[in-house]
C-alpha cells in the first residue's frame, strides 16, 4: 500500500538547530518555521495527507527552537488541524514530543485565541495561515 | 669620457667599528633579553609600548586578582575584581588595562573564564589590555596550558604564544549563538570520553543553546554588553565546561519585572528560593508570553537526572549548588551575570543512553 504521508527529517535541512529568533542566530526556529515547515505542512494537508515529522538527526535542540517553529504552526492553522494532520518521531529524544504536544500546543493555541501575535525579527516571504472561514490564505501575516 | 657614479662607501676607522660592533652586541643582547620577559599582552597592543610614559599613567589602569584567584573557593573575592574590572571599563580615559596576576598563588578554569569575558568586553569597546604572568610555577603553566594566551603576545618579542595542548577550548560571542562551534564542542567531547567519533550528546547541547540564547534574549539591549563565553577544559577523565552569560542576573530579572507570580512572593523568599523556583519553572518568562520560561527547566532537569555532574550556579547573590542544594548560599557580593559550570564524564553519557523512556 502507499504510503500516503509526507515526512520531513528536520537533520536533511538543519544539523545544528539554533535559537528562537533569526537576530539571535543561524537556523533559528522563526527561520525554520518559514522557510521549511509552513510550506511543507500546508502541501499536506491540501493533499489530504499527514505530516510526519523525524525530530532525530540533528545535533540536539534547545526548547526554543521547537517551541518557536511548531509554536507557529498552531499559531497559524489552529491546534485542531495541527494536532490531527501532524505527527512526530524520535528515538533519540521522544521528550521533546511530550514537551511539543502537551505544554507548545496547548500554549500557542490560547495565544492564537487571545490574538496575541508572534513576534518576526526578520522579513518573510508569504506564508500559509488558516483563515476564519476555513480557507487558506498566503499573505505577509505579520511583519518584523 | 665617461664618469660612473661610485658607491657611497664609508670607511670607518678601527676604533669607531669596534664602538658600533660593541653597541650593537649590547643591543642584540637587550632584543634577548626582552624577548625572555614573561608578559604578555593582547595583538591589538603593538603600539602601546610606544607611547609617552606620562599619558601611559592617566590612561592606563592596574587591576590585581586576588592570590586565591578560585571562583569556587574564594567566590566573594574573584567576583569583587570582576566588578572593578567593570567599574574602571566604563571610563572613557582609560585605554589601557593591565591585569596583574604576578602573586597569584591558586587559579583555576573558572575564575579564567570569568577574566577571559571581561577581556572579550574590553575587547569590543576597543580597549587594550595585557597582562603579567603569575611567578608561581604551577600557577603559570595551569594558565599556559589553558590557552589563556592563545590571542597574546610577548611584549619584548612579539612573539605568539604557542601550546602543546589543546586542553581548552574557548568560544565566545555577543549578540547571537554559535550552533556550529557547539555542535562540534559536544562531538569532541564524546569522542574525547567515549572515543566515538562523530556522536553528538544532545542534553549537552541543549543546555548549552538554551544558555546562550537566555543570554541573548534576557540580556540588556546595549549589544556590546551582551557577551557569552563558553570553556571547555578537557581533564583526564572527565570535562569541565564554564558557560559565563554578561546579562543582569537571573534573580534581578525576575525582580526587575515584577512578574506577577513573584510580586507578592520575592519580598518574602530568600534569592536561593526565588533562583530554585525559576530552575522549577514556578516563574513566568519575562516576555509574559504563555509559551515561555522552558530553558531553566530544562537545564535543571539534565543536571537533576545526572545528565551532567556538579552543576553551580552563580547569579546576582546567590552560588547555587545543583549537586547539594545545602552548599548553595547567599553571597556578600553581587555579580552582574550568570556564570554556569558543570562537568561531563563517561558514565553521565552511559546514564543518558540508558535511560528508560516513559
Amino acid at each position: 500500500m502507499e504510503n500516503k504521508n509526507n515526512i520531513l527529517n528536520v537533520v536533511n535541512h538543519i544539523v545544528d538547530p539554533g535559537p528562537r529568533y533569526t537576530k539571535q542566530g543561524d537556523d533559528s526556529g522563526e527561520f525554520f518555521y518559514h522557510s521549511i515547515l509552513n510550506e511543507e505542512f500546508y502541501n499536506a494537508i491540501s493533499n489530504n495527507q499527514k505530516l510526519i515529522v523525524n525530530l532525530d538527526g540533528p545535533n540536539g535542540y534547545a526548547s526554543s527552537f521547537l517551541d518557536e517553529s511548531f509554536g507557529n504552526l498552531v499559531y497559524d492553522f489552529g491546534y485542531d488541524t495541527v494536532s490531527k494532520n501532524i505527527e512526530f518521531k524520535s528515538e533519540e529524544e521522544p521528550e521533546w514530543i511530550t514537551m511539543l504536544k502537551n505544554e507548545t500546543f496547548l500554549e500557542w493555541e490560547k495565544r492564537r485565541l487571545t490574538e496575541n501575535e508572534p513576534k518576526k525579527t526578520s522579513s518573510h516571504p508569504e506564508w500559509w495561515r488558516k483563515t476564519s472561514d476555513g480557507n487558506f490564505e498566503k499573505k505577509i501575516w505579520i511583519n518584523p | 669620457m665617461k664618469h660612473t657614479k661610485r658607491k657611497n662607501i664609508k670607511l670607518y676607522h678601527k676604533k669607531i667599528l669596534r664602538r658600533i660592533k660593541r653597541s650593537n652586541k649590547i643591543k642584540r643582547q637587550i632584543r634577548i633579553q626582552r624577548s625572555q620577559r614573561p608578559h604578555y599582552k593582547i595583538i591589538e597592543n603593538k603600539n602601546s609600548r610606544d607611547r609617552d610614559r606620562r599619558k601611559f599613567k592617566n590612561i592606563s589602569s592596574t587591576l590585581v586578582p586576588p592570590i586565591n584567584f578560585s571562583l569556587i573557593e574564594n567566590t566573594e573575592e574573584v567576583i569583587q575584581f570582576i566588578n572593578a574590572v567593570d567599574k574602571v571599563k566604563t571610563k572613557r580615559h582609560k585605554k589601557i588595562f593591565k591585569f596583574e596576576l604576578l602573586d597569584v598563588v591558586n587559579i583555576e578554569i573558572c575564575a579564567l573564564s570569568l577574566l577571559l569575558t571581561k577581556i572579550n568586553e574590553l575587547s569590543s569597546l576597543k580597549k587594550h589590555y595585557f597582562c603579567t604572568m603569575p611567578r608561581n610555577i604551577i600557577c603559570r603553566k595551569i594558565i599556559e596550558d589553558s590557552g589563556f594566551l592563545d590571542q597574546m603576545r610577548k611584549v619584548g618579542s612579539n612573539q605568539k604564544h604557542y601550546r602543546n595542548n589543546d586542553n581548552l577550548m574557548v568560544t565566545r560571542g555577543f549578540d547571537k549563538t554559535d550552533n556550529r562551534a557547539t555542535g562540534l564542542m559536544v562531538k569532541k567531547s564524546v569522542e574525547y570520553l567515549t572515543l566515538e567519533k562523530g556522536q553528538s550528546y544532545r542534553p549537552l547541547y541543549s543546555i548549552i543553546q538554551e544558555i546562550c540564547s537566555n543570554s541573548i534574549e534576557h540580556g540588556n539591549n546595549n549589544v556590546k554588553e551582551k557577551n557569552w563565553l563558553m570553556a571547555v577544559n578537557f581533564k583526564t577523565d572527565e570535562i569541565e565546561f564554564t558557560l559565563t552569560d554578561i546579562g543582569e542576573g537571573i534573580i534581578k530579572t525576575i525582580k526587575k519585572k515584577g512578574l506577577d507570580t513573584v510580586k507578592h512572593s520575592t519580598g518574602l523568599m530568600s534569592s536561593e528560593e526565588v533562583l530554585l523556583k525559576s530552575f522549577e519553572k514556578q516563574y513566568n518568562s519575562r516576555t509574559l508570553d504563555i509559551n515561555r520560561n522552558k530553558g531553566l527547566p530544562k537545564i535543571y532537569d539534565v543536571a537533576s537526572k545526572n545528565y551532567i555532574e556538579n552543576l553551580i550556579v552563580i547569579t546576582n547573590n546567590v552560588l547555587m549548588d545543583f549537586s547539594d542544594l545545602e552548599k548553595t548560599r547567599e553571597l556578600k557580593i553581587n555579580f552582574n551575570g550568570t556564570f554556569y559550570f558543570w562537568k561531563l564524564t563517561k558514565s553521565c553519557i552511559e546514564k543518558w543512553r540508558t535511560r528508560t523512556i516513559f
